[in-house]
């Protein structure tokens, strides 16, 4: 299958800052991929690069094979969602999805048969002699989408499409958004800064760190094998030890060795870092082989979780754990209480940068 | 509270009653100005048969008019390209200069400037250098409701494959359109009645007498009913294009 976006080592500066700095990727016909990082990673400026609002230093975009590197945005057969929706104010909703047929000459009965087709795939049919002020923040979320579906894109970009919605809309939209990128075959770009939207959404991801991609790759990828410790850190939470490769194992200061996978491909007495997931580390009540000591530090209810900050009694060194609420030890973690708890070797994963 | 009360009412005497007293008189029947012999709309009538203030306002509302136009299109795209390349804070401040020079200072410089270019002083002239302070105005006027503009929708209408000058006539312009029009209103209200720099910049001779100017040299011979009449409906038609300027400005804003 042939890309339908291409990015080859694009970068931008705005004076000292390297906002986007060598980036390549490629985005598949109908793929729903992500944009992921913390702000001022270059995630923006990159959705603007492909729009056309900036052009790159150096590096080309390909569109379907045809190079847009320096094709004016009026002319890309791509659209953005704006994250301040920009409706247009003074037009009621439908002028607002006709305006980019009509730039395209569409007119008449064909003009009014698509843009009620749109809407009615936003569901908002019932809205359409509406001004932008008469909507809600989600209904003109909805307005921006139809205005950027309408002209059949071949790739759409949303700029934190989500970000100004409430928590149980936004989760609503995420299934709505992926719904209807799955309705109409066009490939979205998303920019977002939560991580788990990201995950939720999208087919693949590329986390940006300062201007370059960290890691890319499907969302259960870089949840569950992260290639560095910003990518660990950033997606989910992490538990991090900081030691060297001794022998077969990995040996943390004050702790000893501790259960790892993976140290054998690293040379002797290399330093690493060793990464697991809370929900990866296992609380036991009695002493077995391996397992560490730790005292409850406190604990957080997350309705179906539980979050255990825990001490581990050997270094002092702060470990989270986060069990299902069913477990059988959720009820009874108040702080001071000794527990032990182990790992599997292979959830516990080597970083070495 | 009665005392605060009654303080406002002294105020707003000290600040309205020569203007009811004006427009009180310009209905006396009498020609002197000061007592009242009865109510009559004749000064009126005289005031719409003197061909010279007939030809004054005729030519206040031609310079008012056309630095009108000239000051709203060239202050409107001033405020424009303010908006968009953000120029150094002095260069914004030197745009609102010409509100702030005091007008004798303005007119002399002016005049001198219009000398200096050997250009023949009339009624153009007049509008230049109503032009010159107007174009302050409206771009000052403009630039508040950009306040309110949120400047991704240009980048929206662009992104959805307009052009420059389609985003300018279908996006930029029915957005700012109150301020726009609030800033003409203005600009009108300024023109026609000023008085010290149309003065100087008129040049000899009468044809080019602008309304005020007319007024002025009226005066001279004592104020006449007649002279009450024009300022009244004079200031009807200010009050009514500042109250049209002020409340097209606040309905937008909302």
């Amino acid at each position: 299958m042939s890309a339908l976006l291409e990015i080859d080592g694009v970068a931008k500066s705005f004076g000292p800052i390297r906002a986007v700095d060598g980036i390549d990727l490629a985005v598949a016909p109908n793929e729903f991929f992500a944009l992921l990082g913390p702000s001022g990673c270059g995630k923006t400026t990159l959705l603007r690069l492909i729009a056309g609002f900036e052009h790159p230093d150096r590096g080309a975009i390909r569109l379907d094979g045809a190079d847009i590197t320096t094709t004016r945005p009026n002319k890309r057969p791509i659209n953005l969602m704006f994250q301040s929706y920009a409706l247009f104010p003074h037009m009621s909703v439908f002028h607002n999805v006709a305006y980019g047929l009509e730039m395209e000459g569409v007119r008449g009965v064909a003009l009014k048969a698509r843009v009620e087709e749109a809407l009615l795939l936003v569901h908002l049919s019932d809205f359409a002699a509406r001004k932008p002020h008469q909507l809600s923040g989600g209904q003109k979320q909805r307005v921006a989408l139809a205005r950027a579906l309408v002209k059949r894109p071949k790739l759409l970009l949303l700029d934190e499409p989500l970000g100004a919605l409430d928590r149980k809309l936004r989760e609503k939209m995420q299934i709505e958004l992926k719904r209807l990128q799955q309705e109409t075959g066009i490939a979205f770009l998303v920019v977002t800064h939560d991580q788990e939207e990201a995950l939720t959404m999208a087919d693949r991801i590329a986390l940006l760190d300062q201007g370059r991609i960290a890691q890319l790759g499907r969302p259960r990828d870089l949840y569950e094998r992260p290639e560095s410790r910003f990518v660990a850190d950033f997606v989910g939470q992490m538990n991090f030890f900081e030691g060297h490769c001794r022998g077969a194992g990995f040996e943390v200061p004050g702790l000893g060795q501790v259960p790892a996978q993976g140290v054998d491909a690293l040379p002797e007495g290399a330093a690493a870092c060793l990464a697991v997931r809370p929900e990866r580390v296992l609380l036991l009540e009695d002493r077995h082989p391996g397992t560490l000591a730790a005292e409850v530090a406190g604990s957080a209810y997350m309705g179906q979780d539980m979050i255990v900050h825990l001490r581990l009694a050997k270094n002092g060194m702060p470990l989270v754990a986060r069990l299902p609420a069913s477990h059988r030890l959720a009820a009874g973690v108040e702080s001071g209480r000794q527990l032990h708890c182990r790992w599997a070797p292979e959830h516990a994963r080597l970083l070495v940068k | 509270m009665k005392w605060l009360q009654a303080h406002l009412g002294l105020v707003y005497l000290f600040l309205y009653g020569p203007i009811v007293v004006l427009i009180v008189l310009s209905f006396n029947r009498a020609g002197l100005p000061t007592v009242w012999t009865g109510f009559s709309t004749e000064w009126y009538g005289k005031l719409f048969a003197n061909q010279k203030i007939i030809n004054a306002v005729q030519n206040s509302l031609i310079v008012a008019f056309a630095s009108t136009v000239i000051s709203t299109v060239v202050g409107t795209l001033l405020a424009m390209g303010m908006e968009e390349r953000r120029p150094h804070p002095a260069l914004e401040a030197l745009v609102a200069a010409p509100m702030i020079i005091p007008d004798i200072v303005l007119a002399i410089a002016l005049l001198s400037f219009f000398s200096l270019l050997k250009m023949t002083l009339g009624l153009h002239s007049i509008v230049l250098a109503h032009a010159v302070f107007n174009i302050a105005f409206v771009c000052t006027v403009v630039r508040t409701r950009f306040k309110h503009f949120d400047r991704s929708i240009v980048e929206a209408s662009i992104d959805l494959g307009a052009g420059a000058f389609t985003t300018f006539r279908r996006v930029t312009l029915p957005v700012i359109a109150p301020g726009v029009i609030a800033a003409a209103l203005l600009a009108f209200t300024l023109s026609i009645d000023e008085f010290i720099i149309a003065y100087f910049t008129a040049g000899p001779g009468s044809s080019s007498t602008t309304f005020p100017m007319q007024i002025y040299a009226m005066i001279r011979f004592g104020v006449t009913p007649e002279i009450n009449a024009v300022a009244t409906i004079v200031m009807g038609v200010s009050f009514v294009l500042v109250f049209l300027s002020q409340r097209l400005n606040r309905e937008a804003a909302a």
